[in-house]
């Protein structure tokens, strides 16, 4: 049935992905709600919520103020919190209940700009949808809002679009992608936003680059490259011959010199997989697709998402999944080989399915189950993760085998 | 104090809120979410009623934190969630979904629920959505009973919070009976009470034939069986609603008997307890037993000092004032609400203790708490060792419930055990699944 969901967690909502992108900004960000959204984020989103000291609050919205749609005990909250913590600005992102009483967030964010001198920025979320949405909305906001025009080019700048735990995991994999950038030559003007500041991101016009990690950064880069000019490429390098070709690829746009990579030599089929499905975040589902094609010889790879996917990414045979029922008639009609997806996925197929799942956790999805395992996929590390999931030490033995 | 956050002296510690319950933080703050906040969680306590099943019904996003914890505590199976769009918000379609979804459900169970909670938010307390006839239909269609509960945080500083009003839901599962037995009904918490404590003999000496708990039991059937008892004892407030309900509709009368670590209060409690019971409550042997374990861990542990917090199986500020009669120095409390419960021991603190601190966990100064330098040997409750970092902290969570006398040496035990093996506090209360 449609919108129920028997075995899948709820996917992480829009308004944490507004706060994913914005949380270490030095702003105030506000979730216009009565806690329990917030309790979302801060448990559930949000693996660097621990210790940190990012202001994200609740505006703790009761029932009387949203009968009555009584505004000023939240602008006289924010104003509070605005005085006492200084920060540099304050965003509002909506939750069911606001949606239900049609809050104006535009009055809103003016009458408190105009209170405390601050940028105010606001995103009309609902909780109904998923983080992508709400992420992308926030780049965007960051794009044209603070990005100042460049007075000088940086030759071999580059910005890094779409970095948040929520697909990324954990920072580590962001330092990966920074240190392999940084060999082959690129100077990281910014990373949007792990790693960077407000200030760095206002910069991000001196790049001659964009990198897009995330499906969540593509129309943030794009408004970039009509009123910037600077073009972008979507892409993260995970494999041993996908990484090889994304370091030249990038060398090529930003004109530096470097050794070309030798060219690869497509790899033999793996013996008992004929197909495979990839369950996840667009942009990293291609550029796992890339690696089972080029490093595993795996070529009948389909990619599903149940988040937006973006028409210049998608190939012929991949699915966008409106639901649990989507995915178990995808799977029981192809019976894939090799399913790699977040692991609570596997729950869902395995009641009759039987292959080699690999595990690939999404926070998005998994939230906190699995944001501690130190999962690694960013360059040679990620083939060694497939390899490892997907061609067990005996590979004479048939997949469905393997995984009994 | 070395920091900019957010505090009171015990002496000036009255509350905000014109109710049963006050706020420690003043009405104009934003609310900080610490990621030690949290608790049970709407979900895991509707799931109680044993053999049911919960349809959760809401935007996607309200039952994410319910969800992942009912993973990792292993409740999941027994939650579907159905989501709500825009168009059902407007039209109010979804709940001409919801018999559909629920057959869906029943038909596809491995093994047939025996009840269904449904779950609606705070989107449907401000539709005004008629679940009532929606139940009557649904009850009359599958033979199961049907109960609706509320997760709508949005109703938290009004007469009907959720927490209690899930407990209401919880316990209206249980059918009138005839049939009476000398028994209590210990209501309020999650867990019974713990098999080491001396309320088990007591309540027989006294001719109490059965002390009874929701969590133990293993069917619906023997939950039923709580009908049949002649008391309940509310052992924490949230469950308020709760025996006010069983009283009318069920005829079982109530006593609050609440958790507490102070000898006195403790002794109090129990002869209350016995009053209402009828009964003198022999307990003398076993006050004497705390006291002497209370000498001896004392000397073992040494002066030290404590922050006490509100996540806590206990009332923080009785907590506070047992362990300052104990003879440790409680420096900091950690606390967001005080109840009529705490008032009688916030007095007390402030006549004894004038230089402990309490801070609220909800403040927006919190945020910048590293810089607070908050310094405590031992932090009981995950607030009190989130905030005071450099603390060994025992948990005492909800998940399992000391009582009377024998309740004050299993928290010194505790102390002992975080002294002498220290845990990481971060892996401890993510284990922990606490929900918000």
């Amino acid at each position: 049935m449609k919108g129920l969901y028997k075995v899948l967690p709820p996917f992480t909502p829009d308004y944490s992905g507004v706060c994913s992108v914005l949380f270490e900004l030095g702003g105030i960000v506000v979730i216009h709600d009565a806690c329990g959204c917030t309790g979302n984020f801060t448990g559930y989103d949000e693996p660097r919520w621990y210790g940190s000291s990012s202001a994200v609050f609740s505006s703790e919205l009761r029932e009387v103020d949203a009968v009555l749609g009584d505004d000023k005990k939240l602008l006289g909250r924010l104003e509070n919190a605005a005085h006492i913590l200084g920060r540099s600005f304050v965003a509002i992102t909506g939750s069911p209940a606001p949606m239900v009483i049609g809050t104006d967030y535009e009055a809103l964010a003016h009458i408190l700009s105009q209170r405390t001198g601050l940028p105010v920025l606001t995103f009309d979320t609902n909780g109904m949808h998923y983080y992508d949405r709400g992420a992308s909305l926030a780049f965007m906001e960051l794009a044209r809002r603070f990005v100042k025009p460049a007075s000088i080019s940086i030759e071999t700048g580059v910005n890094i679009i779409g970095a948040t735990p929520l697909d990324l995991g954990n920072r580590q994999q962001v330092e990966k992608l920074i240190s392999l950038l940084s060999s082959a030559g690129c100077r990281i003007v910014s990373c949007w936003t792990m790693g960077s500041t407000l200030d760095d991101i206002a910069q991000s016009a001196q790049a001659r680059l964009n990198i897009v990690i995330s499906r969540t950064g593509l129309e943030a880069a794009r408004y970039l490259e009509s009123e910037y000019k600077i073009p972008y490429v979507a892409g993260i390098p995970i494999g041993s011959a996908p990484t090889r070709s994304f370091i030249d690829a990038i060398r090529l746009w930003l004109g530096i010199n470097g050794k070309p990579a030798a060219p690869h030599n497509a790899s033999e089929p793996v013996a008992g997989v004929h197909n495979a499905l990839i369950i996840g975040e667009q942009v990293t589902s291609n550029a796992v697709r890339d690696c089972l094609r080029l490093d595993m010889g795996i070529t009948n790879v389909t990619v599903a998402s149940f988040f937006g996917v973006d028409q210049a990414l998608l190939k012929e045979i991949d699915r966008y999944l409106d639901g649990e029922d989507d995915l178990t008639a995808l799977v029981k009609e192809h019976q894939y080989d090799v399913i790699i997806g977040d692991p609570l996925y596997r729950d869902l197929v395995a009641p009759f399915w039987e292959g080699c799942y690999v595990a690939f956790p999404h926070v998005a999805l998994s939230g906190r189950l699995y944001w501690d395992s130190g999962f690694d996929c960013i360059g040679e590390a990620g083939l060694a993760l497939l390899r490892e999931g997907i061609l067990s030490e005996s590979s004479g033995i048939s997949v469905a085998e393997r995984v009994k | 104090m070395s920091s900019n956050a957010f505090y009171l002296p015990i002496s000036e510690v009255g509350g905000v809120g014109s109710h049963w319950q006050r706020k420690v933080m003043p009405s104009n703050c934003l609310h900080y979410c610490p990621p030690s906040a949290g608790g049970w969680g709407i979900i895991r306590v509707g799931l109680l009623v044993p053999e049911s099943v919960m349809l959760f019904v809401s935007p996607a996003g309200c039952g994410r934190h319910g969800a992942i914890a009912g993973i990792q505590l292993g409740f999941k199976k027994r939650l579907f969630l159905l989501y709500l769009g825009e168009v059902d918000i407007v039209t109010g379609q979804h709940m001409e979904r919801i018999p559909q979804a629920v057959a869906d459900i029943l038909a596809t169970a491995q093994r047939r629920p025996k009840a269904l909670l449904i779950c609606a938010t705070c989107v449907d307390a401000l539709l005004g959505s008629d679940y009532d006839g929606l139940t009557r239909q649904l009850e009359a269609e599958h033979k199961i009973p049907v109960r609706i509960c509320h997760m709508d945080p949005i109703a938290m500083d009004g007469k009907t919070p959720p927490p209690l009003t899930v407990q209401e839901a919880v316990y209206s599962f249980l059918q009138p009976s005839r049939q009476k037995e000398p028994a209590v009904n210990i209501i309020g918490n999650f867990a019974p009470i713990d098999a080491e404590s001396e309320f088990y003999d007591v309540m027989a000496d006294a001719g109490i034939g059965a002390v009874r708990h929701i969590a133990a039991c293993s069917s619906l059937e023997e939950f039923q069986l709580m009908s049949r008892s002649t008391h309940n004892v509310l052992i924490k407030q949230g469950g308020r609603l709760a025996v006010r309900q069983m009283q009318e509709r069920l005829g079982i009368p109530f006593c609050f008997a609440p958790v507490a670590y102070g000898l006195e209060t403790i002794a109090q409690t129990y002869h209350t307890l016995g009053e209402f019971l009828g009964v003198e409550l022999c307990t003398e042997r076993y006050r004497e037993e705390a006291e002497e374990a209370i000498n001896s861990y004392q000397s073992a542990l040494g002066p030290l000092s404590v922050a006490v917090g509100s996540t806590a199986n206990a009332s923080p500020f009785e907590l506070a004032r047992a362990l300052t009669e104990y003879g440790f120095r409680v420096r900091y409390v950690f606390a967001d609400l005080i109840l009529d419960f705490d008032v009688e021991h916030v007095e007390w603190l402030k006549h004894h203790t004038p230089d402990v601190e309490v801070f609220t966990n909800v403040h927006p100064t919190m945020v910048d708490f590293l810089n607070c330098g908050l310094m405590a040997d031992l932090a009981v409750g995950f607030d009190a060792g989130y905030f005071c970092s450099g603390a060994k902290t025992v948990p005492l969570t909800l998940d399992s419930q000391p009582y009377g006398y024998r309740g004050v040496i299993s928290l010194l035990r505790e102390m002992l055990n975080a002294f002498e093996h220290p845990s990481n506090h971060r892996e401890q209360m993510y284990a922990s699944g606490m929900v918000i």
